[in-house]
């Protein structure tokens, strides 16, 4: 009785504007992020195709694995025409954007001399001009690469009499997948940033353990609760308990709101979102402990705090949707968080998912430890 | 019979040792004043009371309820009113008192009965759904008080309840702790207002460096530092003759005049001012007035500690 007590006071001592922020934010947030950043994710999805004026007059190898791949693009409508024609066709005003490669191209590459495929772009439509040149880049990029790599094992195989296989035949079936940008390519902008920023909203909850474990224990309040028969840990779990329900209001809102303003699918497995929430919280709840033992003011606390979220948020990628830094993401809360939560979005069960899942339950473990370790040290200090 | 009792209480930090041998009874229904200078053990021994604090060795017990055994129990039996202002900004005066009536254990028609008393009893019945952040300092202080009364402790204790408060809410403030001591509770009560502990605490105890240094009433306490009193007569036209005949007066230590006041130091100041207004009127002295001077508890304080009560904040 006396936790339920310390809970539901603790849930009555809000600041009303902050209570509604709450809620507001994330949906806020989520509108204007998935608005902005719909062309992105959209584009190549239902975009009308980029009509692409293609003149290749290379039949060796580096020719036919541009072929191969431009032809695979469901980005392109292709027109193929011979170099005399491209000029005078680009001036006509129907193409915007155009590829040339010239006859030499492979017996170039092959000489192992620089060679170049020509973007024409006639400023017409930057979007379609943009798409092109970054498509191309991608093979370029991974052509090189992997004709570094062939000349690399030509040489190391050469001396013990191996043959190697043309760059076309080693790299061709990886272009297409070069393009994909994982999950995000299947989701929608709306679902990608309504995950992302559920993900966001739901480490702040830690944030909200560390405020006002500080506040009361500045403010006395703090001690003279644990003057009355009220024990340190009932103390402490009333406010995770307290800030657990807050943060499953905010989620729910998140879900239902997105789910019906903006269609997001959130999938099929509430145990898996359940889940996931759950794990993101505890992992926050157990960062908010630990620091407020750490540091003795609400200031340095949500100064801390809100640059690890977010800076996680975004070397995650969760408000650009693309990871900045990828490697440097795996080790935020959000990446796996976010990985679970978009396969749930895309139909994914939980024992799908529980993979992603795991790295958070050991996170929330070990600080959990660190957190009631701290704790009981702050409390016998105050 | 002792509500709280003491037995060689040593409370450690880091190898300082904070409370160091401290042994002693508060009696019940008694207001008990704990005195000691800024880090003297004051609020070491105030947190040891209420559990906030574990100590090293020794024991406390608490209305026969030996503290470590029975910390829940024993808290349930003390309220705290802390120095500070503890209290929730975003609840009303109704809700804050109900609130740690609540973790009292309080429920129902007592809990609502309970709380109404306690805003009463402070004089805030009419702003029961008033925020705290809108209330006058002494209105503060007062809802600090009610908090802790709500739910009928045995021991209050009040760490220095009336800082920085207007008179009249002082007024009220003190009136309220010896109602509530008339009303059943036992008071342990520190100040740095020598006058409150001097006038409403039946016994005091005077702490330093974490060592009892004295206890008992603030008579006793008097005895212990000054044996000798002054006498101080406003005379008009005072003679060599009479001032000689004091002097021979068996029981006075000196006397001397500075203008128009005779000043007369002696160990027994009743039983020789007979002697001396007989041997002023004898001479034909005119006399206007008489002014027993006894040593103020401050000063008993600084005899027996060597600082004054109030240097700093602890």
């Amino acid at each position: 009785m006396t936790f339920i007590t310390l809970v539901l006071n603790d849930l009555k001592n809000r600041n009303k504007v902050t209570f509604i922020l709450l809620f507001v934010m994330p949906l806020v947030m989520i509108a204007l992020m998935s608005y902005a950043m719909r062309p992105v994710f959209e584009s190549g999805k239902h975009s009308p195709p980029v009509l692409l004026l293609y003149s290749n007059e290379d039949k060796g190898t580096a020719g036919i694995a541009l072929d191969q791949f431009l032809s695979e693009q469901k980005t392109f409508n292709l027109a193929r025409v011979n170099a005399q024609r491209l000029r005078t066709e680009l001036a006509g005003g129907k193409f915007t954007v155009a590829v040339k490669v010239p006859a030499d191209f492979s017996a170039k590459l092959n000489r192992g001399k620089q060679a170049d495929i020509e973007v024409i772009q006639s400023g017409g439509d930057q979007q379609q001009e943009e798409i092109t040149k970054s498509l191309i880049e991608s093979f370029v990029s991974t052509y090189n690469t992997e004709t570094g790599i062939a000349h690399a094992l030509q040489t190391a195989n050469n001396s013990a009499g191996k043959s190697v296989s043309p760059p076309q035949q080693a790299g061709g079936q990886n272009f297409v997948r070069l393009t994909e940008i994982g999950l995000t390519a299947k989701l929608s902008s709306y679902q990608y940033f309504a995950a992302s920023m559920l993900v966001f909203f739901l480490l702040t909850t830690g944030m909200g353990i560390g405020v006002t474990l500080i506040n009361e224990r500045q403010e006395i309040i703090f001690q003279r609760i644990l003057a009355f028969p009220v024990t340190r840990i009932q103390y402490l779990l009333s406010k995770v308990a307290s800030n657990i329900i807050l943060a499953g209001l905010q989620a729910a809102t998140i879900i239902l709101f997105t789910h019906f303003a903006f269609k997001v699918d959130w999938g099929t497995s509430l145990p898996g979102l359940i889940l996931t929430i759950g794990s993101v919280v505890a992992v926050s709840a157990a960062i908010g402990i630990v620091f407020s033992n750490l540091v003795n003011s609400t200031k340095a606390l949500t100064t801390a705090l809100t640059l690890l979220f977010w800076f996680m948020t975004f070397i995650s990628g969760g408000f650009t949707g693309k990871s900045m830094l990828a490697r440097a993401g795996d080790f935020t809360v959000n990446k796996w968080a976010f990985t679970a939560l978009a396969n749930v979005m895309l139909g994914k069960g939980t024992g799908e998912i529980i993979g992603f899942l795991i790295p958070l339950f050991v996170a929330a473990l070990v600080l959990w430890l660190i957190g009631i370790i701290t704790y009981h040290r702050r409390v016998a200090y105050e | 019979m002792a509500i709280v009792e003491i037995r060689d209480l040593v409370k450690r930090y880091h190898g300082h040792v904070a409370l160091d041998n401290i042994s002693l009874d508060i009696n019940e229904g008694e207001i008990f004043g704990l005195l000691g200078p800024n880090g003297a053990g004051k609020s070491t021994m105030i947190n040891t009371l209420c559990g906030l604090l574990t100590f090293d060795r020794g024991s406390i017990r608490i209305d026969g309820l030996d503290h470590r055994a029975n910390i829940l129990e024993v808290k349930k039996r003390i309220g705290l009113v802390p120095q500070e202002i503890a209290l929730f900004n975003n609840l009303t005066a109704k809700d804050n008192v109900k609130f740690f009536a609540k973790l009292a254990g309080l429920r129902g028609k007592l809990l609502c009965e309970r709380v109404d008393e306690a805003l009463e009893f402070v004089g805030l019945q009419d702003k029961p759904k008033a925020l705290p952040r809108g209330f006058s300092g002494g209105m503060k202080r007062r809802l600090n008080i009610a908090c802790a009364i709500a739910h009928h402790p045995k021991i209050l204790i009040m760490d220095e309840p009336t800082v920085g408060i207007d008179p009249q809410s002082r007024y009220h403030i003190l009136e309220s702790v010896k109602k509530l001591n008339e009303l059943g509770s036992s008071i342990v009560y520190t100040s740095h207002y020598m006058e409150e502990v001097q006038s409403i605490c039946n016994s005091i105890a005077i702490i330093d460096h974490g060592k009892l240094i004295a206890q008992g009433s603030t008579q006793t306490l008097r005895k212990l530092v000054v044996e000798e009193e002054k006498i101080v007569i406003e005379i008009v036209d005072v003679n060599f003759t009479s001032l000689q005949g004091i002097k021979r007066l068996a029981g006075v230590k000196e006397a001397e005049v500075d203008g128009g006041t005779l000043e007369i130091i002696t160990r027994n100041a009743q039983a020789v001012l007979q002697d001396v207004l007989f041997v002023l009127s004898q001479n034909g002295v005119r006399v206007k007035g008489i002014k027993l001077v006894e040593p103020d508890l401050e000063s008993v304080f600084l005899a027996l500690t060597g600082r004054n009560l109030r240097d700093k904040e602890d």
